[in-house]
């Protein structure tokens, strides 16, 4: 599955090549008023690093503060208590894709116009982002699409939409809040590998949410379990195999042992 | 006010019908040639029964002018162009009134939808502003304003900036919340979330006031007109009453319709053409 070498959307940074850390969270706590005005705790002293160029999944039960922690990191949210040490702190618009449960697309744009409203904002020059926004578009599939208003789209692609909108201004990071879990089993495979072939050519440091174990099995090089109500870490694991991983990666017998240790602390 | 009522009418079936998904332009297409049908089917049925009455019933001529003397007469304003001054005069006022209205009711309805302060300082106001006639304001303005153009606009603007108000207001706060994560996250200053995202979604529910607010400019320039004025549809009126010409005064009121569906249609064309995105039915 790796993907030639002098494709256009590949980056100035190689792959994997940077080992430092990029994110550091120590003891975040995040409470919030519920509309009765209780305090309720969403995330109790969450410590855990995120490496540059890795890949990492979060996952738990609902109600783990799993998408509040990405939230954080995007800087969506803001933090109680504790510390998030950047080593090279994001600007906002500019480092950071997000990728949003729902699409959130805008109704009265174009698949096209949807993906570019990043780099749009950014006012950098259109030729800059579109040969490369029309690159991801037909990567995911979606060539045919670019001028389909969103509401003529299935869910899945409008997904995958939302996902080359994350992607289109090349930020060095990308968040994903269980971007693959309204779609069905295969378009999610299909988008798994798409992830992969995207990250295997730029080497962009990805933090996804996820409730599946096998989607944070086959996609991660680390997967940090959080235990619900308050959310904190149970537990960091690095993820046992080879890449670059495809079909016969799942026929691996560490990838089932890896799942079942998983499950196990879920 | 006969406009007031009549004019919803045309888009009714529209709004009740459930969206269709895409792809079925025969049913619309249909439609296209069905409704301007039907409308002078309208027309016919009323222009004959009025005839027919008239004829029929003997109404003497001071109470009710036959359609063929409205006709003649609306053929005679227009060919010696007294027509044309006065609907000129009426129009050029509810498009400058409405225009006016409609940029004070936006950036109030701006305003309300983003601070609460302003709302809670403005929302009690506004309430007994708008339970307020304006028909029973309108002598105050002709005598804080004078006779002119001015009481003119004011009037026109009273009754026009509160629909646009109410629905910018609405359609802002109904914006869905997880634009303004977008908009952070791809690095929109308010300013620029507000023109880019915010009120282009709310704008299904700014048109939908605009439409009402047309219709008020309208009623807002003839009733000006009726009270102060020398010149318009509204003037029209009143002269035509105070000197017992029936069939003129029903001329004007024809006329008076006419702009009114006119106003309404064009606002709904041009909402028709920027919802394009939003419901296939209209598109």
């Amino acid at each position: 599955m790796s993907v030639p070498t002098g494709n256009p959307i590949a980056d100035r940074r190689s792959p994997q090549d940077a080992e430092g850390t990029l994110l550091r969270l120590s003891q975040i706590t995040k409470e919030y008023r519920s509309d009765r005005g209780k305090v309720v705790r969403a995330l109790h002293e969450v410590s855990l690093d995120v490496r540059q160029g890795e890949i990492l999944a979060i996952i738990g039960a609902s109600g783990c503060g799993k998408s509040t922690l990405l939230r954080i990191m995007a800087g969506l949210d803001t933090i109680t208590s504790g510390q998030a040490e950047w080593s090279r702190r994001p600007t906002p618009g500019r480092d950071i894709g997000y990728v949003f449960q729902e699409p959130v697309l805008l109704p009265w744009r174009s698949v096209f116009r949807n993906a570019c409203i990043a780099p749009e904002t950014l006012k950098i020059p259109r030729q800059r982002y579109e040969p490369r926004v029309r690159e991801l578009l037909g990567l995911v599939g979606l060539t045919d699409f670019a001028d389909a208003l969103p509401r003529e789209l299935s869910g899945g692609m409008r997904q995958r939409t939302s996902i080359v909108r994350a992607l289109a201004h090349d930020p060095m990071l990308l968040l994903m809040d269980e971007p693959f879990g309204a779609l069905d089993q295969i378009t999610r495979e299909k988008l798994h590998d798409d992830l992969l072939n995207i990250w295997t050519a730029t080497g962009k440091t990805i933090v996804f949410v996820t409730h599946s174990v096998d989607e944070a099995t086959y996609l991660a090089d680390r997967v940090v379990v959080l235990s619900p109500r308050p959310g904190r870490v149970r537990a960091i694991h690095d993820v046992p195999l080879p890449r670059p991983r495809d079909a016969r990666t799942k026929l691996d017998p560490r990838f089932a042992e890896f799942q079942a240790m998983l499950r196990g602390e879920l | 006010m006969t406009v007031r009522t009549s004019a919803p009418e045309p888009a009714a079936p529209v709004a009740a019908r459930p969206p269709a998904p895409v792809g079925t332009s025969r049913r619309g297409r249909l439609r296209l040639v069905v409704k301007p049908f039907v409308a002078l089917l309208y027309v016919l049925v009323i222009v004959g029964v009025w005839g027919a009455y008239q004829a029929v019933a003997d109404v003497p001529r001071y109470l009710l002018a036959s359609p063929a003397e409205v006709g003649s007469q609306l053929l005679d304003l227009a060919r010696t162009g007294t027509l044309w001054a006065h609907l000129g005069y009426t129009v050029r006022n509810i498009g400058v009134g409405f225009a006016l209205g409609a940029v004070i009711g936006a950036v109030l309805g701006v305003a309300v939808s983003r601070s609460q302060i302003v709302d809670a300082m403005l929302s009690p106001f506004l309430v007994v502003f708008q339970a307020m006639p304006k028909i029973a304001l309108a002598p105050m303005f002709v005598l804080w304003f004078g006779l002119g153009l001015t009481s003119q606009f004011v009037l026109i603007v009273s009754l026009s900036f509160f629909p646009i108000l109410v629905g910018t207001a609405t359609g802002l706060r109904q914006v869905n919340p997880a634009y303004r994560d977008l908009a952070t996250i791809v690095g929109l200053n308010p300013v620029a979330r507000l023109f880019r995202i915010d009120i282009r979604a709310a704008s299904p529910s700014i048109f939908a006031a605009a439409r009402v607010a047309a219709v008020d400019a309208m009623t807002g320039a003839v009733l000006a007109e009726w009270i102060s004025s020398s010149r318009g549809l509204g003037y029209l009126l009143v002269e035509a009453n105070s000197s017992y010409q029936v069939p003129m005064l029903m001329a004007s009121i024809v006329v008076i319709v006419v702009v009114g569906l006119a106003l309404y249609q064009l606002v709904s064309f041009v909402e028709a053409r920027a919802l394009q995105w939003r419901d296939p039915v209209t598109a």
